[in-house]
């Protein structure tokens, strides 16, 4: 049986070294992509840095370093919907980062941030010391070890008072994981929508003939609301309500 | 003393009767339905007023109106608010209570609202029932109304005078105008409102038509389209001069909207109303009396007495078609209209791998252009395109008739040099004039492209041209932002997010996996070692009965042998039942666990007997101990019939 579970053991071990492995991968090309963008954005050219850096994002890379670079680079050329929207990408790939965060806070504009509630906060900044992606993996892993503990303690026969306070010390561990990938991929995949444009005006209903709700300041943040129309997106606004705003004035996150 | 007794008797008595009074009292109500207006228009809102007077009453009413079935024509009654009146004539205190109640009329007809329940404390009281004449248009007299106008005027209400209706029809209206009374569903099309007054005509009845003031102008909610305002409805009207059937008219717009219906069917646009005050020409007003006290109040300085108008438009009625399915392109973009469809290009000759080019669509005509869909870039080998086309939105009034443009631009770059062309792009239109499916096609485009310098890895660092809007001067150099990450590119692509998900995946159906294994190894080792200490416990079970009979019979010399036998017996069948080690088990230990499957305290009792007396017999055997076994021997053939019926359980 001990061998089993070394087996075991050393599959996991070669999976997630194959995981790293295939992480480390980088595209050449890319890399000299971004190596350029960054000297343009050195030579204080933005708009052609913010043209290669988009470069590399139709070329499906995914990356905070890039959206970051991106977002502070629009953020010099004083497009400030642009701006949050990638940094706030950014934000959501690597949430630990401190300049993402420093340079989010300086171009949003006010009220696009809310302090959280106190007793939430040493929470959040625990799931925020990790990236949702890493979050589902420490996740998995801590789920594969809970399961190989049990099947440990089933196959043993008389579980010694240890090993059972270590398998239930696992599940618990693997509960609070789980919930913090999960809260951590709900705040990293909910869709928000940025405002692109100095000002766009808000309604009631999808049209500009229905009341004006308010008008949204660029680079302003409000989560999406189901609704099917290719001219309009349904938004929450901070006080509540439902409000429409046009498609073209803003960024899906 | 007598007296007094008379006089305290007295006094009760009046008390009860006082209490009684007040108890048993029943309020006197009067309960009044009314109606407003009496004849009205359909979708007009219909106000239903319920007045409850009453001497005495303690609470509130409890108001039950009418019941109005689903299908009778009439909307359900909404409360839109309650009135409280308290009168004091002569020392006497009266209640009046008046509940509006609002609905309307979805077809013509005559109806019959039935009588209101009221209850006022705990008495039930009833209204009167009222009469409802519904008509879809207002009947309007053909003399005074202009021929080109009939059946679109309706006439005005004069609440305070309504014999003056009739009189002023065709004299002050709204107008209201569509473009297509016969639209299909999704098409667009304009509605229009404007306040017709005509100045003469209520000169001569002794208003003054140019001062006027007004409220702001009721529109109908047009539930059942879509909306897009045009022209709102003003501060200020702003009037020209019109002359229809012989007779002018100061026109001015109230309100213009493109609307599109979001189904299909008989629509019905309500009326839209908008009340007027016209002041009275003071040489028609009433001449002094002579009578200073009716005078003095008569007395109008600022002319203020005027005469409240509410203007109304006439319903519009639309049969709204459905788009036909048949012939229905595969590209068809969901634009209903009358359009023309246009491709350029911003340059025509391009340098491969280096300019940005790009492909402009413009779809331009009457109707709802705004939700045409981008059709797909054209497949041309050595064009690729950069981005997602970008859209963007107009609409003008040309001629009374609203223009809808859509643009979509593509930005594609040249990856081969050569001549290439673009080839026509399709969108596909429902025609409302011709009522058919029309696809719009562009001109072929061709283009010129020449060798660039850049190889194709490194396109985007020689570009020339920006890929996206050029961007206006930037502003300085902002120093408060942190500083771009520099150094390697840390990322993931999808695909390798993907394969990511399939190895967590893995990973968990893996683990998931071996503890179903283990689950399955474990429940069937179990089941396994069940069946052995079954197997042992049956044998032993039979040892003991062996060694029972041999002593019950009393004929063993080896009595003493046979009852340590038996002791050791016992506890092995325990050890069996319970799938332990015999030496590791206590008395104890077997007492809790029979108990806890279930074995009586009496039986209990009586096991613990029996087992002390073999262990005496097992550590210092006594002939009296030995022979007491001999004679417990039924009793303890039928204490273990008893556990092995629990155990089997």
């Amino acid at each position: 049986m001990r061998s089993q579970v070394t087996f075991l053991i050393v599959l996991l071990g070669v999976i997630l070294n194959s995981t790293v492995l295939s992480w480390a991968l980088e595209p050449q090309d890319a890399e000299v992509i971004f190596r350029t963008a960054n000297e343009a954005y050195r030579a204080n050219d933005f708009e052609r840095a913010v043209t290669l850096y988009h470069e590399l994002e139709t070329s499906g890379v995914i990356s905070a370093d890039l959206f970051y670079n991106l977002g502070t680079a629009y953020a010099q050329l004083g497009k400030t919907g642009d701006a949050v929207a990638y940094l706030e990408r950014a934000r959501r790939l690597a949430p630990y980062d401190k300049d993402i965060v420093a340079n989010l806070e300086m171009v949003s504009p006010p009220g696009n941030t809310t302090r959280p509630f106190v007793l939430l906060v040493p929470f959040l900044a625990l799931r925020d010391s990790m990236s949702c992606e890493a979050w589902i993996w420490v996740c998995t892993a801590i789920f594969a070890f809970t399961m190989l503990v049990w099947s440990t303690l089933l196959l043993m026969g008389k579980p010694s008072t240890l090993s059972r306070g270590l398998s239930w010390a696992a599940v618990l561990l693997s509960a609070v994981c789980a919930i913090l990938a999960a809260w951590s991929y709900h705040d990293t995949y909910l869709t928000r929508q940025v405002v692109t444009r100095t000002e766009a005006p808000v309604y009631s209903g999808p049209s500009q003939s229905f009341s004006r709700l308010l008008t949204a300041k660029e680079g302003q943040k409000f989560p999406t609301l189901p609704y099917d129309n290719p001219h309009w997106k349904r938004v929450e606004l901070p006080t509540g309500q439902t409000g429409f705003i046009q498609a073209e004035h803003v960024h899906d996150l | 003393m007598r007296r007094c007794l008379n006089f305290c008797i007295y006094l009760m008595a009046m008390g009860w009767v006082t209490t009684a009074a007040l108890i048993f009292a029943q309020p006197d109500c009067r309960v009044t339905a009314t109606i407003s207006p009496q004849n009205p228009l359909v979708g007009e809102p219909i106000v239903y007023v319920l007045r409850v007077e009453c001497t005495r009453a303690e609470e509130q009413p409890q108001v039950q109106p009418p019941d109005v079935l689903p299908d009778s024509g009439l909307t359900e009654m909404k409360p839109v608010g309650t009135k409280r009146e308290i009168n004091i004539v002569n020392g006497r205190q009266s209640q009046a209570y008046e509940f509006r109640y609002t609905f309307q009329a979805i077809k013509a007809g005559e109806y019959q609202l039935p009588a209101a329940t009221v209850a006022v404390d705990g008495t039930i009281f009833e209204s009167n029932a009222v009469t409802l004449r519904v008509s879809s248009s207002p009947q309007v007299p053909q003399e005074g109304v202009p021929a080109e106008l009939r059946g679109h005027v309706v006439p005005p209400r004069i609440p305070s005078a309504p014999h003056l209706e009739q009189a002023l029809t065709g004299k002050v209206f709204i107008l209201a105008l569509a473009e297509t009374t016969q639209p299909l569903s999704g098409q667009q099309f304009l509605l229009s409102y404007h306040l017709f007054i005509d100045q003469q005509g209520l000169e001569k009845a002794g208003l003054d038509s140019r001062r006027f003031s007004g409220s702001e102008p009721e529109l109908p909610p047009l539930k059942d389209f879509l909306k897009e305002e045009i022209y709102a409805p003003p501060q200020q009207l702003r009037f020209e001069q019109q002359t229809i059937g012989g007779r002018r008219y100061a026109v001015a717009p109230l309100y213009q909207v493109a609307i599109t219906p979001t189904r299909s069917g008989n629509i019905t646009i309500e009326s839209a109303q908008l009340s007027l005050v016209f002041p009275i020409r003071s040489r028609t007003r009433r001449m002094p009396t002579g009578d200073p006290f009716v005078d003095l109040f008569d007395f109008d300085p600022f002319n203020t007495q005027g005469l409240q108008i509410v203007v109304r438009s006439a319903p519009l009625e639309l049969a709204v078609s459905p788009l036909p399915e048949s012939g229905k392109p595969t590209v068809f973009c969901g634009a209903v209209g009358q359009f023309v469809l246009e491709a350029s290009v911003d340059k025509t000759h391009l340098l491969a791998n280096e300019d940005v080019g790009r492909l402009r669509l413009v779809l331009r005509g009457e109707g709802n252009a705004g939700t045409a869909a981008a059709p797909p870039f054209p497949q041309v080998e050595g064009l690729s395109l950069l981005e997602e086309p970008k859209a963007n939105f107009e609409r003008k009034i040309e001629n009374n008739k609203l223009i809808t443009i859509k643009t979509f631009d593509y930005l594609f770059r040249a990856t081969k040099q050569g001549n290439l062309k673009i080839p026509p792009i399709e969108i596909a239109v429902f025609n409302p004039v011709k009522r058919n499916y029309e696809t719009l096609r562009t001109q072929e485009i061709p283009l010129v492209v020449a060798p660039g310098t850049a190889s194709p890895v490194l396109t985007a660092q020689l570009t020339t041209q920006p890929a996206v809007t050029p961007v206006a001067s930037p502003p300085e150099i902002r120093t408060d932002l942190r500083y771009i990450h520099e150094g390697r590119l840390r990322g993931t692509t999808q695909a390798e997010m993907r394969k990511a998900r399939i190895i967590q995946l893995g990973i968990v159906g893996t683990s998931a996996g071996i503890f179903l294994l283990s689950l399955m190894v474990s429940g069937l080792r179990k089941a396994r070692s069940r069946d052995d200490a079954l197997q042992r416990s049956a044998k032993v079970y039979h040892t003991i009965n062996t060694l029972l009979h041999s002593l019950a019979k009393r004929t063993s010399t080896h009595a003493t042998d046979e009852c340590q036998k038996l002791g050791h017996a016992l506890r092995e069948y325990f050890a069996a039942i319970f799938e332990t080690d015999a030496n590791a088990l206590t008395n104890e230990e077997i007492y809790d666990k029979l108990s806890a499957a279930g074995i009586d305290d009496e039986v209990l009792r009586r096991l613990q007997r029996i087992l002390e007396l073999v262990e005496s017999v097992r550590y210092a055997p006594s002939s009296t101990d030995i022979q007491n076994i001999q004679n417990a021997a039924p009793e303890i053939r039928q204490i273990l019939e008893e556990i092995q019926r629990c155990v089997r359980k």
